[in-house]
């Protein structure tokens, strides 16, 4: 199976093991700019971005591609799909693993791919400070040479107002291969895996280490979203980098904003994508913010969410409950004029109904087998004035 | 027919059937007796401007969980109240779906200063998600001045219901940082192809 087959699979796959039933939206950027990177031509450029995200529950998967075109028909593509799973919060402490799979491809030249997992620790106050490490390995594939990669991160997040602040230090190791006596390895050039890939006699093998440490803010005022980065790169085999950037983007419609973006970006050394200074305007065009799914088929296995109220649809909303083992289950609610309504069985250890139901904040209980009424499984339960504990849930 | 007769008859034509007619579903639910002190409650809400559908819900919800007359009249009274003080909070122009979410604001424990702040940063707009998801967050276990902070922010920005939800799922996930939205950055020429 060649690389390009292998990473469509991994897409399937990665596709297929998410819910079938969640939120998807995402975005499509089409623009033109400026692009001078380090060792190679510089121009104009047209670009195409799209990405998507798709959420359900504690499982998400982003996908965000890069499509350039340069005049005398060069062409590149960066593409990257992450996938993660996070735990319940315990505490302060919330816990998060990755996998991440990324590829690029250009004109006339063998690009890159790399596949990396990545667990992460993030302690949180409330939900506007938050700091995390992290640890990634992985293995990355460049011109026919496969490396392992390595990745530390610490960061930590503030919203202050309106103003979402956020500190990133991240070393990444890889090997880096490059040719005795042609080019100093301390050059400005030499700052990826695949700076001088040709193997020869003189071939040799080190490995890179490169720090960055990355201050960065959005700000989010009426139509205009804004968002800054500074930062630098450290390392003990290539000249420190300044790398910055700026971005804005204006709302003309709620599927349609005008974005500009300008920078002096660093080269990534898992994809071998060298750095560069640019500047591009364009439209960003919204795809669902986001976008309720159709009624699912029955699954084949049991659902991760034990109980969820999906989107409204003309039949009103599904609503689905886990009972592994029940004969029969009930839901009364505020919208059925707490009058029980009989579940049916759906699929492997769930039961599901329609029922229209409002935005909002509502009450509801289930009971199994004719017992006590209770919150459903994975709901916020509250105690009744009247015994018991019942759920409040917030319908969107 | 005297003037004053018409006009009793007229008034008496206006008056909506909930002012003088039974609740039907708390009569099939509930003995006459209670029934008919929650419909006391209910019409005094309702003559105060106050929205009767949530007390005739509390007091379904009490049938529906077997509990005793006296504390199904107690719960429904005792919402009466949470409501009253959620119209004080909002003013008159509030919704019943907003003045209803409001009471469960309170009754989580929230200021009332805390929905007069989110009524004025969106005064055009709904107040029942955000509402919702504030109380819905201080219930997760949110600091409540936390919890208040985060919702007046979307506020003040303007952003959409959907954003509140978001936020909530995001005070439950405490939130992770993903890949990031997409930058307008052209992709990169390779690194061979001078």
């Amino acid at each position: 199976m060649n690389r390009g087959r292998a990473l469509l699979v991994a897409l399937l796959c990665s596709a297929g093991a998410s819910p079938a039933f969640g939120q998807l939206s995402g975005t499509l950027d089409m623009g033109a700019g400026t692009y001078r990177p380090d060792r190679s031509i510089p121009g104009g450029v047209a670009s195409i971005v799209p990405s998507l995200r798709y959420q359900r529950g504690p499982f998400e998967v982003n996908a965000l591609g890069v499509y350039s075109d340069a005049p005398a028909g060069r062409w590149n593509f960066q593409g990257g799909t992450e996938a993660f799973a996070r735990t319940p919060a315990f505490g302060f402490l919330l816990l998060e693993v990755s996998g991440k799979a990324e590829w690029t491809r250009h004109y006339r030249v063998d690009g890159t791919t790399a596949f990396s997992g990545a667990m992460r620790a993030y302690l949180t106050t409330g939900s506007r400070v938050r700091a995390w490490v992290g640890r990634t390995v992985g293995s990355a594939t460049a011109l026919g040479t496969r490396r392992p990669l390595r990745r530390t991160e610490v960061g930590g997040s503030a919203a202050l107002g309106a103003v979402h602040l956020a500190f990133t230090l991240a070393s990444t190791t890889v090997d880096r291969s490059y040719i005795l006596g042609v080019v100093d390895p301390r050059g400005p050039m030499a700052d990826t895996m695949a700076s001088y890939p040709e193997p020869s006699a003189q071939h040799q093998v080190d490995r890179l280490a490169i720090t960055d440490a990355v201050l960065s803010g959005r700000w989010r005022l009426q139509a205009f979203d804004f968002d800054a980065a500074l930062g630098r790169r450290f390392s003990r085999s290539t000249p420190e980098t300044l790398i910055w950037g700026l971005g804005a983007s204006r709302d003309l419609a709620p599927t349609l904003a005008l974005v500009a973006a300008a920078g002096r970006a660093g080269s990534d050394p898992v994809t071998s994508v060298p750095g560069a200074r640019y500047f591009a305007v364009g439209l960003r065009f919204k795809v669902g913010a986001p976008v309720p799914l159709s009624l699912p088929p029955a699954p084949t296995s049991r659902p991760s969410a034990p109980f969820r109220i999906g989107p409204a649809v003309a039949a009103g909303r599904e609503i689905v409950v886990q009972a592994p083992h029940a004969e029969t289950v009930e839901l009364a609610g505020d919208f059925t004029d707490w009058k029980p309504v009989m579940l049916r069985p759906w699929g492997p250890d769930s039961w599901r109904t329609l029922l229209q139901v409002s935005p909002g904040l509502h009450r509801l209980a289930i009971r199994i087998d004719g017992g006590e009424w209770r919150a459903p499984p994975g709901t916020r339960p509250v105690e009744s004035e009247f015994g018991g504990q019942v759920a409040e849930v917030v319908v969107e | 027919m005297s003037v004053a007769w018409w006009l009793v008859f007229s008034v008496f034509l206006a008056l909506p059937p909930t002012a003088w007619a039974q609740d039907e579903r708390l009569t099939e639910r509930l003995n006459p007796a209670t029934a008919s002190q929650v419909q006391q409650v209910v019409d005094s809400a309702r003559r105060g401007g106050l929205p009767g559908e949530p007390l005739v819900q509390k007091a379904l919800e009490g049938a529906t969980l077997g509990a005793s007359d006296d504390r199904i009249v107690a719960a429904v009274q005792s919402l009466h109240g949470q409501l009253r003080r959620a119209r004080e909070a909002l003013g008159g122009q509030a919704s019943d779906a907003e003045l209803t979410a409001a009471a469960g604001a309170l009754r989580a424990g929230l200021e009332p200063s805390a929905l007069r702040r989110l009524q004025s940063l969106r005064p055009d707009q709904p107040l029942v998600i955000p509402i919702a998801v504030l109380t819905d967050l201080v219930a997760e276990g949110v600091p409540p001045a936390e919890a208040t902070r985060s919702v007046l922010d979307l506020a003040r920005d303007g952003r959409p219901d959907d954003e509140f939800v978001a936020l909530r799922r995001q005070g439950r996930a405490a939130g992770a940082e993903p890949m990031g939205r997409p930058a307008l950055r052209p992709a990169a020429d390779p690194p061979v192809d001078q």
